[in-house]
């Protein structure tokens, strides 16, 4: 196991479970409560189960760790903090998983016996005994384990490692410089307890051991708990970049004041002699071909692998010189980073440049910083490559910051990249170095406390640089976007990076200001954890914008991201691309397909309402193209008359003013829907349509005046619109006035005793009569009345005329018609009409004229006037069919009329 | 419609910030012949200049407003791909100068709010306004056009470069237009050299500088061939 490495190590478990490897078990790891390494044992054995069984060999839990659990598990959990009762449970728990996991032949609990008292010692002989044998790695969050099995694997020189388990079931080793110290932390702890007099019994064991931990791994990580200046511990200097053993800048020195030009005889150009001068060796060089020219100064090439920088005119500083002449003086090289090698000085001996190795590639800001240049310069690259050249610009950032080398000016143009991915590092004349300020700058890649303010005044913070080197990490992933580029800006750079308002949508800040374009979607698909940073750093609202994740953090996050890619947290493929075309997959079960017209790929869209994803069959692009909806614009697949069905309900469909549900609008009263519109009497309870209630009552409970009394009621309790009081009264009333009308009648129909028959000399006609006849006017009779043939009725027996003449007399007028003339002159139109007085109908009509016409006053003024009128009429008419013919018609229709009330057409006989 | 797309996905493709630049030239009847036919030549080699330099080519946008007895814009803004090369411009008529700079500022305020509402950078937009007479458009529009400008630079949302043409431009009214900078007096007709030094200053732009102020333009670039 290599001894030197500073970051975070994360190993996938499966590939300690081969042949060739051992991956152990502590016991604590199956006791672990940690919510943020929750579920990592589940993801462990999903990751190596299929390489187990495909003939690996099975994590090992020794007996004497089955043995601790055991125990643990059967510990009495009353009086236990909460804690301590979940450990307690898992230990139980874990047990009956171990047994079924060795069943499948995931596990080996038959490992060790009983003689080693102590799991930890059982351990680190095991690990001493087979070093070399296998390679293997420990689980533990023991940090007195993690230690000493660490140091075992430097002093072996083998590869043995102990780690801790991660939430995604990877094998985590963290930087020997951290461990040590979480070590210490634990040391000291323990030993105020023990100073404290505080201690439990296996303190003092574990002090001990723990001291020799600590001992031997210093010994062999070369670590220190100095930790408070990092760059004394060498612990931020990632590997393999420059040569570890010199020492850094000095991290202390002060600004050295303003910077001065220099006056020189000439500046040398192409073709030109200038000597070069690197410690211990002068060489005179002719300068090769220009190659590029900027700000500062011009690129000559003199070899294949170097090249020269001559200084322009103005440029030539004393800063400049005593920065190169201090690099110089090092002998400082890396791999990718243009470190001067050698002073150049024109034939007159002054300062005019320096020696460096020549880059290969395209500058950042012409190759990766513009899709369009991108595409064209590494048409095959993926996400991939685009996170390996983040970590290789980090890890020189990371390398130069360990030798307190502040870079100042990263910007697009100081970096160069090849198609390899091979990173170079350009512009070392720029960088601050001990008191000696960085010049220059550009406001994209200057942090919001400083931008603004003139670089060659101050000296910069990694602070300052940390901010560079986030928008740089940030416009590598996305090729050139800026962080902060936003809609609706008036384009002012540094008002955009101190607003600190970064656009990118990240998880609830939704934003409307997302630059227009494909940035999102590549936004979207960016690692989580990265995400998150740069959110975090960017955001005035961030927890990382006022203190910036340093290179090495950075570092360490892109490394993640590099096996994130790989792993199968990775579910959505687009995540690979580098330019993604639409947003990531919410989630691994998010249906992910292709738009139905032009074939690009979609993923659903997640509602939470619902919880489930809508996956609308055309891609944004081809919905564009659809026709559009007459009323709403937009476009719809489907319209009906040019308006598509939201519209369409829109249109047909309202709300109700009162419970605000959607009706169609047809079906609305008065604003209101049915249900809305449906009240209740207030008095009977009947339901009924508001609208049809006054005042809460319906028409029936609705008051009304009583028509007699004027006294209002209710509607229902009247009768013939009286009150029940009226109502009785009018009863009575209408008793009392038939009973009078009875008595009446009874009196009428009583003969007048006042008026005798002249004839008979008897009463003859009553009171109702005789009222009739005056009230008519007509001559009252003063004789009985004659029947057919002019006889009197057989009661009437005339008297001597002296005696009844005398009697009568006084009775007023006396009637001279002769009644019986008419009764036997029978029907003269239906006898004209019909032919004959005795035949059917008339029988009929005569039956009607005696019993019903002639019974009441009216009737027999018809009959009178009929018999007055008609003669004349028929003598007149006679026979003729005009007269006849329609008035058989009436005649008909009488008698039928008649005949269906029940008048007989049997023969008659007048009376 | 689909050149419109295309236009709009190369507009947002490109995430250089972009430096527009408004060239608002006087096409009155006095420029006729040589001087007219010598401008059209320096902008096209203006344009080549841009095409054939890397950060140029990504950041500069070029709208062209002609002024004479009206004015009229021969150029939208467009990135140098898609500004059509001038074949030829006819001099003649009077001298609108107010009205063209009113179009040319009017041109490059409906640029703007087209980068703001796509979210594209843009570095503070540059006119450039090259006469060769005095002014005899509406003396109210004239005006306009120098408050307008001022109040621009003021603010420091516009960088201008009044150029005069011979020696019977107007410099007082040019000066006018440039409260802290004199305007330049081209000598002869070397637009060419005029506009070599433009489109180098638009790739400058983008370069890092000590800070405090907007990029230096490299007035040095101009000794030889410009009077002050």
């Amino acid at each position: 196991m290599s001894s030197t490495t500073e970051e975070l190590l994360t190993f996938d478990p499966a590939d300690l479970v081969g042949p060739d490897s051992r991956l152990f078990i502590d016991t604590n790891v199956f006791m672990d409560t940690d919510r943020t390494r929750k579920g990592g044992l589940q993801q462990l054995f999903l990751r190596i189960d299929e390489k187990v069984r495909s003939g690996g060999s099975p994590i090992v839990v020794p007996t004497k760790v089955m043995a601790e659990l055991t125990k643990q598990s059967k510990a009495d959990p009353s009086g236990e903090d909460e804690g301590r009762i979940e450990a307690i449970k898992k230990a139980a728990n874990a047990l009956n998983f171990l047994e079924a996991a060795t069943q499948r032949g995931l596990v080996r609990t038959n490992l060790g016996d009983g003689s080693n008292p102590y799991a930890d010692d059982l351990f680190v002989d095991l690990f001493e005994a087979y070093a070399g044998k296998y390679a293997m790695a420990l689980l533990t969050n023991d940090i007195t384990l993690s230690l000493r099995v660490n140091a075992l694997g430097v002093r072996l020189d083998e590869w043995i490692v102990a780690g801790r388990l991660t939430a995604e079931g990877m094998i985590e080793c963290s930087p020997p410089q951290q461990l040590y110290e979480r070590g210490l932390a634990k040391f000291r702890r323990i030993q105020k307890r023990i100073a404290d007099g505080r201690e439990n019994a296996k303190d003092h064991l574990e002090v001990a051991s723990l001291e020799l931990a600590l001992g031997e791994f210093a010994e062999f990580f070369g670590v220190s708990d100095l930790a408070s200046a990092p760059q004394a511990t060498g612990a931020d200097r990632p590997r393999a970049i420059g040569a570890p053993s010199l020492a850094p800048f000095s991290s202390t020195a002060t600004f050295v004041g303003p910077d001065e030009v220099l006056a020189v005889k000439d500046v040398p150009g192409e073709g030109d002699e200038v000597v070069l001068t690197a410690p211990g060796e002068s060489t005179v060089f002719r300068l090769g071909e220009k190659l590029g020219e900027g700000g500062e100064g011009s690129v000559y090439a003199v070899t294949d692998t170097a090249v020269v920088k001559v200084f322009d005119a103005g440029n030539i500083t004393t800063h400049r010189r005593a920065k190169i002449e201090l690099m110089v003086s090092r002998g400082l090289t890396a791999d990718g980073i243009c470190f001067p090698h050698a002073v150049v000085n024109n034939t007159h001996g002054e300062f005019v440049g320096y020696a460096m190795p020549r880059a290969s590639g395209r500058e950042f800001s012409k190759a990766l910083f513009n899709p369009r240049r991108f595409r064209a310069d590494f048409p095959t690259w993926t996400k991939a490559d685009l996170v390996d050249v983040a970590i290789e610009f980090l890890e020189k950032v990371a390398y130069l910051h360990s030798m307190n080398i502040v870079l100042g000016d990263i910007n697009p143009k100081n970096l160069q990249v090849d198609a390899n991915k091979k990173i170079w590092i350009i512009d070392a004349d720029s960088w601050q170095i001990e008191g000696f300020p960085c010049p220059v700058g550009t406001d994209m890649f200057s942090a919001p406390e400083v931008i603004g303010q003139r670089y060659p005044d101050f000296l910069r913070t990694l602070e300052h640089e940390n901010f560079a080197i986030a928008t740089m990490a940030f416009m590598i992933l996305i090729t050139g976007q800026f962080p902060y580029a936003r809609s609706g800006s008036d384009g002012d750079i540094i008002r955009l990076i101190k607003e600190g308002n970064f656009a990118f949508q990240y998880k609830e800040y939704s934003n409307q200001d997302q630059p227009a374009g494909n940035w999102k979607y590549m936004w979207s698909h960016i690692e989580p954890t990265v995400k998150g940073l740069f959110w975090n750093t960017f955001h005035r609202e961030g927890s990382r914008y006022g203190t910036r994740p340093t290179a090495a953090e950075w570092l360490e996050a892109f490394r993640n991201y590099q096996r994130w890619l790989r792993s199968p947290e990775n579910f959505d493929p687009m995540s690979s691309d580098v330019y993604p075309s639409r947003f990531k997959a919410m989630a691994r079960t998010t249906p992910i397909y292709d738009c139905a017209e032009c074939g690009k790929s979609m993923a659903g869209i997640y509602s939470a309402e619902t919880g489930t994803y809508a996956t609308p069959k055309l891609c944004n692009e081809c919905r564009a193209r659809l026709p559009r909806c007459i009323d709403c614009g937009k476009p719809k697949s489907s319209l009906r008359d040019g308006v598509c069905w939201g519209c369409n309900r829109k249109r047909n469909f309202a709300h109700c003013s009162q419970c605000g549900q959607e009706k169609p609008k047809s079906s609305l009263i008065d604003g209101r829907c049915y249900d809305c519109n449906q009240g209740e009497c207030g008095d009977c309870g009947r339901p009924m349509p508001k609208r049809y209630l006054t005042d809460g009552l319906c028409e029936r409970c609705a008051p009304v005046a009583c028509k007699d009394c004027g006294r209002r009621f209710k509607k229902s309790s009247l009768t013939y619109g009286r009150c029940a009081d009226c109502h009785r009264m009018d009863v009575e009333r209408a008793a009392r006035a038939k009973e009078a009308a009875a008595a009446k009648a009874k009196h009428d129909a009583e003969l007048d005793p006042e008026r005798l028959c002249t004839r008979c000399g008897k009463p003859f006609i009553s009171r109702g009569n005789v009222a009739w006849h005056q009230r008519l006017g007509k001559s009252v009779p003063t004789t009985h009345k004659q029947g057919y043939g002019y006889t009197y009725p057989p009661e009437c027996v005339a008297l001597p005329a002296s005696t009844t003449k005398g009697t009568i007399a006084t009775s007023g007028s006396t009637s001279t018609e002769p009644l019986d003339e008419k009764k036997s002159g029978g029907c003269y139109v239906a006898t004209a009409v019909y032919g004959s007085y005795d035949c059917g109908p008339v029988w009929v009509l005569r039956r009607w004229r005696d019993s019903a016409l002639a019974s009441s006053a009216s009737g027999r003024a018809v009959i009178r006037t009929y018999y007055l009128l008609s003669p004349r009429l028929v003598a007149a008419l006679g026979t003729r069919r005009a007269f006849t013919v329609p008035a058989k018609a009436v005649l008909d229709r009488l008698v039928g009329r008649l005949q269906r009330s029940g008048y007989s057409d049997a023969p008659y006989t007048d009376n | 419609m689909a050149k419109l797309e295309i236009e709009t996905d190369d507009l947002i493709e490109n995430p250089t910030p972009r430096v527009p630049v408004v060239l608002c030239i006087d096409t009155s009847g006095s420029m006729a012949g040589a001087p007219i036919l010598e401008l059209v030549d320096g902008v096209n080699q203006f344009y080549d200049a841009i095409n054939d330099d890397d950060d140029a080519h990504d950041a500069a946008e070029v709208a062209i407003v002609e002024f004479n007895s009206g004015s009229k814009l021969i150029q939208e803004f467009a990135s140098v791909d898609r500004v059509q090369r001038i074949s030829s411009i006819q001099a003649t008529g009077g001298t609108s100068m107010g009205e063209g700079v009113n179009l040319a500022l009017d041109t490059l305020d409906a640029r703007k709010r087209v980068y703001s509402d796509n979210g594209v950078l843009y570095y503070q937009p540059w006119l450039v306004l090259m006469t060769d007479g005095a002014p005899n458009g509406s003396a109210a529009e004239l005006e306009r056009a120098v408050q307008r400008v001022t109040e621009l630079i003021g603010n420091k949302k516009l960088t201008i470069f009044p150029i005069g043409i011979g020696s019977n431009a107007d410099m007082n009214v040019l000066a006018r237009f440039s409260p802290t900078k004199p305007p330049l007096r081209l000598q002869g007709l070397s637009f060419k050299e005029f506009f070599e030094w433009l489109s180098k200053s638009v790739s400058r732009v983008s370069q890092s500088s000590p800070g405090a102020a907007a990029p230096k333009l490299d007035l040095e670039g101009l000794a030889g061939w410009a009077e002050l």
